[in-house]
Parts: structure tokens; C-alpha cells; sequence
């Protein structure tokens, strides 16, 4: 059946043009089918970044010991790639760290650290004592109005100290749970208390008690604010008991978180108190330091309370340093993440 | 014998022809189901991945919840790091940031976060915003970063922070809308719905919901038949 020359056959024609239109359609389809694995490839590596990115602030958030309150950027190596890990001091308490993942295209990270640092929240506490309801004129009398300023510490410490003294109400804005102790700037009265040292009775009387020839290490031993015991004269207490506590008689000094009433009864206690209920001061009790007090402040005839932001810088720089420290750094909540 | 020959020419062009048309008929029929499913593959890739940007760090039914649309949430556009006041600048107002974000700020559109050196944060409405010239911030942002004279509004209902305290970052927000009808959708403020991937989704079956702090994806392409849901996880990275 082979035609006559000079005639075509169409059925080859046919053939021919059905094979490309079927070539055509699978060159589209491999087309189609290698977009979608680049695409996916794509797509996948992107999210990779950006996982790695956020997975790098957590490690180097987790590493912090302290805040490295210093500018600073580091190369690192990433399992997908190079990136950078930067710390950018914001203020005394805020640094931002900022990564940066280049693979196949850049993703960013940040995440806002926050730590607490002494110098900063006692120089932000405005008076000797805040407290929830305003006390009485007696009471008022009985809180010394004097220029504490920064007398007594070492002087990079505190800035601004002049003008503590006295009375101030606290920021009605700021709550917290009844038995709680009021909180210290982002860190809440929970957990501040988490971070110290129980007390093992809620009636007590602290004194300094040696050790051989170093200084005690019980929960009663609140370090020597009079120098008496040379050896305990550096010991500050860092701790706290959640329901009503009682001083009675004996000194010390330290941090001491209460979440119920605190009643310093003919007791001397420096530094720091931090307490939900009422603080009341009887006998010849002398408060030499800086208290927040959720409640009411009643001081007394003979005691008195004596503004000391050095003695409550003192006292919260050695809470800082304990071994769950005030000052561990952690991601705020909110950003916490800030993705570019 | 010629008439032998046409029949069987004819014959055998027809059952080729026949042939010829049916493979090619299924096979444009595969290359349309392949690129209808690659479609859905796409809208299945794209949806999870832009949800998961943008729900990173933001706190469920706080910064996003339910809405009879779809999910109602507020969303972050960038962020600027202070660099140094504006000269004659109220300090209380305004502030010179490196910005770094996915799009310029925009006063009627944005809010702003304003986040305080004691570590409090406050929200306020952005009032104006100033790109400096180069030199302006006389090197103090971060390289990199774009330097701008952000304005702000005070507003006393959102504010959280005490006066006077210095605003040392900045965070850039809109509200907006994700949804889930025909298509993956972005509605911005009050405008339009915009789609973000192609029209390929059964609307009645299709859904995104809050879901009580995980959100909740199901994806079905349209014209579907029986149980087709995808339901796709979309991680947030946030546990409360």
C-alpha cells in the first residue's frame, strides 16, 4: 500500500501531530510536576529557617547565666546554614537578642529578655515604704524623713536615692493575688517567692549564729546589720513565708517576702521587705531599709522606720546572686518573638 | 483495488484518529486534575506557613480570636529599635527607631506597642511617620535598619506604662482578618477580603477557626466528593 509518488499519506500526518500534542502535554506536566518540587523544597526550607532562627534566641537565651549588658554580635553555624546571634542592650534590665539564618534566603528572630538589676528597681522604688491604704498621722510620724540619698553605698550603686524617705501609695494599677507578695518590676510576687529560701516557722527571732568560725547558715541567721559578728556582718537573708510572720526581738537583714501580714515586734531588720498584708512594727522595732507593703503600714510608739535604699540595694544585690537568682533572665511573654 | 485501499486507509485513520483522540483526552483530563490537585497542594503549602508567621508570639484570644469570618488577629509589621531622640522632640510623643519590618509604618492603618525601659509596655496610635535622611540619626541605629521619626497619640485607655519611663523598642501593628471561603483571604482593617492563593476551596466545608488557642485549618477543594477534608496543623510555637 505504498502510495503513488507525489502523494502523501495522512495518516503519518495524523500520527505525527497526535505525538507532538502528546509530547507537548507531558513536557507541561514535567513542567508543572519540577515547579511543585522546587516550590515545596522551597517552601520547606523557609520554614527550616525560620524555626532555626527562633530555635537559635532560645539557645542563646538558655545559656544566659546573666544578662551580658554589652552590645554584641557572634557568628554560629546552623545545621541549614551560617547565621548570627546579637545582643543589643536596650536598658539596665532589657536586651533584645536577634538572630539571623541565611539559607537559601534570610529569616530573623528576636526574642526581649528581661532581668532584674538592684541598682535599677531600688532606685525605681520612690519612697521608703509604698503601701496600699495611706496610714494614719501617727504612723506617718514615725517614718523618718531624712536625705538617706545613696549615704553608705558604694557609689555606682544606687543613683537618685535622695528624697526616698517617707510615704507613698503604690501604683493602683498593679495587682496581685491575695498572699502574694508584691512584685519587683516584670518579676511577680510569686515568683520572687519561688526564687528564695522558705522560712521553716512562721514566728521567729533572727540572730546571727556562727558556723566554727564562719557565718551560720540557717533560715533564722539574717546576717549582722550592727557588726556585732564581724563574720556575719556581709550575710543577707533572702526569704520568704506565704501566710502572716513574726519577728520577735534579734536583728538582720536581707530580702524577706511575706505574703500574708509581717509584724516586726521589738526586732531590727535592714534591707528589703516585700509584703501582701500589713506591716506593723511594735516594741522598739526598727526598720532600716525599703518595704512595699500591700496593705497598711502601723508603726508603733518607740519603733520607727528609717529609709534606707543601700541597705535594700544590699539586700536584693545578694538575693541576685543566690542560687536561683532574682536577676536569671527570662523571654517576656509578649513579643516574646519578634519574626522578620 | 483502489477502493480496497481507501476503505482500509480509511479504516485504520480512523481507529488511529479514535485512538489518538482518547489518549489525548486523558491526558489533558490528568494534566487538568494534576494542576486542580497541585493547586490545592499549594494552597495546603501556603495557608499553614503564613498563619504560623504570623501567629509566632502572639497570644491566643488576646492578640487573636474567633470572628464570624474567620480569625481576627492583631498582626506585627515590623519593629524599630530606638536609636536616639528626635531633636526638639517630646520624648514622651515621639522617638527616632531603626525600623526593620515587612512594610513601612502607616498612621492610618498601624498601632504601635511602645515596650519601656522598666520593661512595661504600652499601646498607642501612631500619629506620624518620618523617614530620615541619611545621616539624620547620625549613625546611632543599628546597620541594616531603616531610621524613622515615629509620633504617636497618647491613648489613656491602652496605656499601661508610667509616665516619663523612656520607650526604648517599638512594635508595629495592624488589625486584620485571615479567612477561609473559595480561597485563603487577608482582610486588612476594615477593607476587602484579598485572596492569597488561588479559588480553589469548597467554602461550605472548608473552615478556620480559633479553636480555644489552636487554631483549627480544614481545607477541602472544591468539587471534592466525600470525606476530603485536609486538616492541616498549623504550629504557633506558643504554649500558654
Amino acid at each position: 500500500m505504498r502510495p503513488a509518488p507525489g502523494r502523501g499519506g495522512f495518516v503519518l500526518v495524523l500520527t505525527l501531530l497526535l505525538l507532538l500534542a502528546l509530547t507537548l502535554l507531558a513536557h507541561g506536566l514535567l513542567t508543572l510536576a519540577q515547579t511543585h518540587r522546587r516550590a515545596g523544597a522551597a517552601a520547606w526550607t523557609a520554614r527550616a529557617r525560620d524555626w532555626g532562627a527562633r530555635a537559635l534566641v532560645v539557645r542563646e537565651v538558655l545559656a544566659l547565666d546573666s544578662l551580658t549588658r554589652q552590645d554584641g554580635t557572634r557568628a554560629v553555624t546552623w545545621e541549614g546554614g551560617q547565621g548570627e546571634v546579637a545582643h543589643r542592650v536596650l536598658s539596665p534590665e532589657l536586651v533584645l537578642v536577634e538572630s539571623r539564618v541565611d539559607s537559601a534566603g534570610t529569616s530573623r528572630a528576636a526574642g526581649l529578655v528581661w532581668a532584674l538589676d538592684a541598682a535599677v528597681r531600688v532606685a525605681s522604688l520612690p519612697r521608703a515604704v509604698e503601701v496600699g491604704r495611706w496610714p494614719d498621722a501617727a504612723t506617718l510620724g514615725r517614718v523618718e524623713v531624712e536625705a538617706t540619698g545613696v549615704d553608705g553605698c558604694a557609689p555606682d550603686t544606687v543613683p537618685g536615692g535622695a528624697g526616698r524617705a517617707g510615704v507613698d501609695l503604690r501604683d493602683p494599677g498593679e495587682a496581685f493575688a491575695s498572699g502574694e507578695p508584691p512584685g519587683l518590676g516584670l518579676l511577680a510576687g510569686y515568683a520572687i517567692a519561688g526564687r528564695l529560701a522558705p522560712l521553716p516557722t512562721p514566728l521567729g527571732t533572727p540572730s546571727p549564729t556562727l558556723d566554727g568560725e564562719a557565718c551560720g547558715d540557717e533560715p533564722w541567721n539574717w546576717g549582722d546589720p550592727t557588726g556585732a559578728v564581724a563574720a556575719c556582718a556581709g550575710r543577707q537573708a533572702a526569704v520568704w513565708w506565704p501566710g502572716d510572720l513574726r519577728v520577735v526581738g534579734g536583728v538582720g537583714q536581707g530580702l524577706v517576702a511575706v505574703g500574708g501580714n509581717l509584724v516586726l515586734d521589738d526586732a531590727r531588720v535592714g534591707g528589703l521587705l516585700l509584703v501582701g498584708g500589713d506591716l506593723v512594727l511594735t516594741g522598739g522595732a526598727v526598720l532600716e531599709g525599703v518595704a512595699r507593703v500591700g496593705g497598711e503600714l502601723r508603726v508603733g510608739d518607740g519603733a520607727v522606720v528609717r529609709g534606707r535604699p543601700c541597705a535594700a540595694h544590699a539586700a536584693l544585690q545578694a538575693a541576685a546572686r543566690t542560687g536561683a537568682p532574682l536577676s536569671a533572665p527570662y523571654v517576656l511573654p509578649r513579643p516574646g518573638w519578634i519574626l522578620y | 483495488m483502489r477502493l480496497l485501499e481507501v476503505t482500509v486507509a480509511l479504516m485504520v485513520g480512523f481507529g488511529l484518529l479514535a485512538v489518538g483522540w482518547g489518549v489525548l483526552a486523558r491526558s489533558a483530563m490528568a494534566g487538568r486534575t494534576l494542576l486542580a490537585r497541585s493547586e490545592m497542594v499549594e494552597v495546603e503549602r501556603l495557608t499553614p506557613w503564613v498563619l504560623e508567621r504570623e501567629l509566632a508570639g502572639a497570644r491566643p484570644l488576646v492578640d487573636w480570636a474567633d470572628d464570624p469570618d474567620g480569625l481576627s488577629l492583631r498582626v506585627f509589621r515590623g519593629a524599630g529599635v530606638r536609636c536616639g531622640p528626635a531633636a526638639g522632640a517630646d520624648p514622651e510623643a515621639e522617638v527616632v527607631v531603626g525600623y526593620r519590618g515587612l512594610r513601612q509604618p502607616e498612621p492610618d492603618k498601624d498601632s504601635l506597642e511602645l515596650t519601656h525601659a522598666d520593661g512595661r509596655r504600652s499601646v498607642v496610635r501612631l500619629a506620624s511617620v518620618t523617614t530620615l535622611d541619611a545621616g539624620e540619626d547620625d549613625g546611632a541605629c543599628a546597620p541594616g535598619t531603616r531610621p524613622l521619626r515615629l509620633r504617636w497619640l497618647e491613648d489613656e485607655a491602652a496605656s499601661g506604662a508610667r509616665p516619663g519611663a523612656r520607650v526604648v523598642l517599638v512594635r508595629v501593628y495592624e488589625r486584620g482578618l485571615y479567612a477561609v471561603d473559595d480561597a485563603f483571604r487577608y482582610r486588612r482593617g476594615a477593607g476587602g477580603r484579598q485572596p492569597l492563593t488561588v479559588p480553589v476551596l469548597d467554602p461550605g466545608r472548608s473552615l478556620l477557626e480559633a479553636g480555644g488557642g489552636e487554631p483549627r485549618l480544614e481545607l477541602v477543594r472544591a468539587g471534592a466528593s466525600g470525606a476530603g477534608a485536609v486538616r492541616v496543623r498549623v504550629f504557633t510555637g506558643w504554649k500558654p
